[in-house]
């Protein structure tokens, strides 16, 4: 199932390289591989020698990713933390050469736009206004405040769904994931479309009416979007959330929904965004000539960079559906900073923790507190491990394996190779797992607070715990 | 009406707002009792604070330009001048900008025709509205 996941998110990825990649390669908006040029200058020799160089690498690095990819995903069979090491190098590697080929090839062409004088529009600096759309500019999308009432409603699903895990699972951080997630997403969502309603409105031509419409395509269609984005997402997790407070456990059909939901989520946010796209651009056939700023000055690198410009968030002329940060701003630069060094932090310690619960291996000892001289049992592991009292054992008895109890992970690994961490079994309850698949026997252990069962790749070893705790 | 602003000219913004507004009625780009952007509309339009542009329209209304009201907003509502205080006025920047002209060999008759030109783009016999009492 990882195998395939991961499989199908990865060449998934690469498609969407791929589709942008040719995106830039089109000569639309008065620009070419984000660079503003006049549509005379595309055929020159000089602008297709840049453009095919830009197709034959930027093939051959999607190849390449294509097929690490693959090569890697092969990984997973053998050890998932190496296989996540090595997928976060390939993660890395993907989106930094596609993007070194981008940010290389639009500043050959910039340089060679300069050298030609290939100037077009108003100079950069110059910003337009059309007062008509700037009057109606409150008029142009739905109201960002229709929110507020899918933000109340999952407040008011989620605390129920708490109070349910919370009798099931106990007392835990993790009983919060699924309810602030879902949270986060819908404030996410509201973000979204305070963002793109807030957007400086673009002035196309000096035709107002054409300006007007173009701007509320794009302003309602977005607010729709989200708004209409927000309430499935709503429903999907009433669908995840509705067994769990009826019956106390997820099941397939609610998850399978789930994913449906969620897949046709992402499917209508691609859909939109072509969609405008070509509206725009039947639109904008109706003009002569488009109203352009050449502001490339600031975007000379690739990436955008204006210290006059006040706005922090622009959006990306290298992908519509995106956002670039203003690097000219200080904020900007801690902001990337900040959220790239967060990522690729957060990936190193993801590995490290990998590395440390797959190569660590189980292990029971009995030793001495230091400062009382109580004997404590100490269950070692990669992550949550456990200690208690000697004193508080209430039973240690040897099973042939694992008990059939259909067990739910609520926190830790579960993968083809071990069992580890929390979790909670049918007519079991909640309960703690140290088990390396196919091993047997199985050490059950059962104290006030906990009920552990822990086993080990020599089957003498686990007798051997058997037999130091009835010691 | 299209406004251009260019934020690396050293002209202040909220005179390149105000001139090219005036420049908009004058060349009937903006109709009489069209309604301008809020001031909270255009200053996030233009990138600026809200005072940049809230100094544009008081200069605007105290020029007899628009007017603004609590309800409506600006609107544009340009006023003739009666008491001859803009003849004065136009007579200053005209007496600087002949000087300029003959000073760069400009001739008289080029210079007249130019000034022509320019006032034959501009839309005429602007008759304001008096219902408001102006």
């Amino acid at each position: 199932m990882t195998f395939w996941i991961f499989l199908i998110t990865d060449l998934g990825m690469v498609a969407i390289y791929i589709v942008c990649a040719r995106g830039l390669t089109t000569y639309r908006d008065g620009m070419l591989l984000g660079v503003h040029i006049p549509p005379e200058a595309v055929s020159t020799d000089e602008v297709q020698a840049i453009l095919s160089d830009y197709r034959r690498k930027s093939r051959l690095c999607h190849l390449w990713n294509a097929v690490t990819s693959i090569a890697i995903s092969f990984l997973c069979f053998w050890s998932f933390s190496i296989f996540m090491i090595v997928w976060t190098i390939w993660l890395i590697g993907f989106c930094t050469l596609p993007s070194l080929v981008m940010f290389r090839t639009h500043r050959r062409l910039y340089d060679k736009k300069v050298k030609n004088q290939w100037f077009c529009g108003e100079t950069a600096g110059t910003i337009q206004i059309d007062t008509r759309v700037a009057a109606m500019s409150d008029k142009l999308a739905l109201s960002h405040w229709h929110h507020l009432p899918i933000l109340l409603l999952a407040l008011a699903g989620a605390f129920p769904f708490v109070n349910q895990l919370r009798r099931i699972y106990g007392d835990g951080w993790e009983i919060w994931m699924l309810p602030g997630t879902l949270v986060l997403v819908e404030l996410l969502f509201w973000g979204f479309h305070f963002w793109f309603v807030k957007q400086r409105n673009v002035v196309y031509s000096t035709d107002s009416d054409l300006n007007y419409q173009i701007n509320r395509l794009e302003k309602r269609t977005w607010s729709i979007l989200w708004l209409a984005l927000d309430w499935v997402n709503l429903c999907s997790f009433a669908i995840l959330f509705c067994p769990v407070i009826r019956h106390g456990r997820m099941d397939s059909g609610s998850l399978f929904l789930f994913a449906i939901l969620q897949t046709a989520m992402a499917l209508s946010l691609t859909a939109v965004i072509v969609w405008i796209r070509r509206r725009r651009s039947s639109l904008l056939a109706q003009v002569q000539s488009v109203l352009l700023v050449d502001d490339d000055l600031y975007w000379k690198n690739g990436w955008y960079s204006n210290p006059n410009d006040p706005h922090l968030f622009i959006q990306d002329r290298m992908n519509s559906a995106q956002w670039a940060v203003n690097l000219g701003r200080p904020a900007g630069r801690i902001l990337s900073v900040g959220v790239l060094g967060g990522v690729v932090l957060l990936l190193l310690w993801l590995c490290a923790m990998l590395v440390r619960m797959e190569f660590t291996k189980f292990d029971l000892q009995i030793a001495a507190d230091t400062k009382t001289g109580e004997q404590i049992v100490e269950v070692i592991a990669g992550d949550y491990e456990v200690s208690f009292p000697l004193a508080e054992l209430q039973e240690a008895e040897i099973l042939d394996e694992l008990p059939d109890a259909d067990f739910y992970k609520t926190n830790g690994m579960a993968d083809d190779h071990m069992l580890l961490g929390k979790f909670n079994g049918r007519d079991i309850g909640n309960c703690r797992l140290y088990i390396y698949k196919g091993h047997t026997p199985v050490l059950r252990l059962k104290t006030s607070e906990y009920l552990i069962f822990i086993n080990s790749k020599e089957e003498e070893e686990v007798l051997q715990w058997r037999d130091e705790l009835q010691r | 009406m299209i406004i251009r602003l260019d934020t690396t000219s050293s002209v202040p913004i909220y005179v390149q707002l105000r001139n090219q507004i005036v420049t908009g009625i004058g060349r009937g780009e903006l109709r009489e009792g069209e309604r301008l952007p809020t001031v909270r509309q255009l200053a996030a339009e233009a990138g600026v604070n809200t005072m940049t542009v809230n100094k544009t329209y008081q200069i605007l209304r105290a020029e007899g330009f628009i007017e603004i009201d609590r309800r409506n907003g600006a609107t544009v509502r340009p006023v003739r001048d009666a008491a001859g205080q803009y003849r004065e006025k136009l007579e200053a920047e005209l007496e600087l900008l002949s000087a300029e002209a003959s000073l760069k060999g400009m001739e008289k008759d080029e210079f007249l025709k130019l000034c022509d030109q320019i006032f034959g783009r501009m839309q005429r016999g602007y008759e304001p509205d008096t219902s408001c009492g102006v």
